[in-house]
């Protein structure tokens, strides 16, 4: 993933879960705001940013991260 | 295409308690349906059903790993009305338009045991929430 995705990642992710900063390891699990509403929007903008579609079973997955940024980059 | 022009089947309410939930609204002239568990949610659902009054979905989390757990952590355990159920006569094309008007498809179609195994979805939009479709074969 090149540094431009990851900063247009980043800040998606600081946008929808009004994040300061977004360190490795983020989760669901570790992130309050990563609830399960803001989890769609965060789909929604994911999206909107990066002109891609997601699956029903990788919204499922993408829980941290990490998937999110595998998953994402198998579709640029 | 507009939502709002399917005829809403159901709200869907979130509970914690599904025979205290259905014994309030039976108390307030309701008939309910006997609870029944859906093991694609994971939750256990009755409908609440009154003449001219719109048919409430009563559900309720089987375990800490229904996705209504979530809605119930959010709200503090307080019922919680967050979907509206919209019967559309055929899913996957209502899927398939919805889904060019940037809605995300959350559940794709499986059969729902409470709806007598009709063919139920759900899709988000941050616009609109969260929506169930419903498919009713005319």
């Amino acid at each position: 993933m090149n540094n431009d995705i990851s900063v247009r990642l980043d800040t998606v992710f600081k946008s929808t879960l009004a994040l300061d900063n977004v360190p490795a390891g983020l989760s669901q699990k570790n992130c309050e705001a990563w609830d399960s509403v803001n989890h769609l929007n965060l789909i929604l903008a994911l999206e909107a940013e990066f002109g891609v579609s997601f699956e029903p079973e990788e919204i499922a997955a993408m829980q941290d991260l990490d998937t999110v940024k595998k998953l994402l980059a198998a579709k640029l | 295409m507009n939502i709002s022009d399917f005829k809403i089947h159901h709200i869907g309410v979130a509970v914690a308690d599904i025979e205290s939930a259905a014994a309030v609204y039976r108390g307030n002239g309701y008939l309910c349906t006997t609870p029944i568990f859906d093991p694609l949610q994971n939750v256990n659902i009755c409908f609440a059903e009154k003449p001219d009054e719109m048919r409430a979905e009563l559900l309720a989390p089987a375990d800490e790993n229904s996705p209504v757990s979530d809605i119930l952590k959010k709200s503090g355990g307080e019922p919680e009305v967050y979907h509206i159920c919209y019967a559309v006569p055929d899913i996957d094309q209502t899927i398939s338009e919805l889904r060019k008007e940037r809605w995300i498809l959350v559940k794709p179609p499986v059969p729902a045991v409470a709806c007598g195994n009709a063919r139920v979805a759900f899709l988000y939009s941050k616009e609109a929430g969260l929506i169930e479709l419903l498919e009713e074969k005319s």
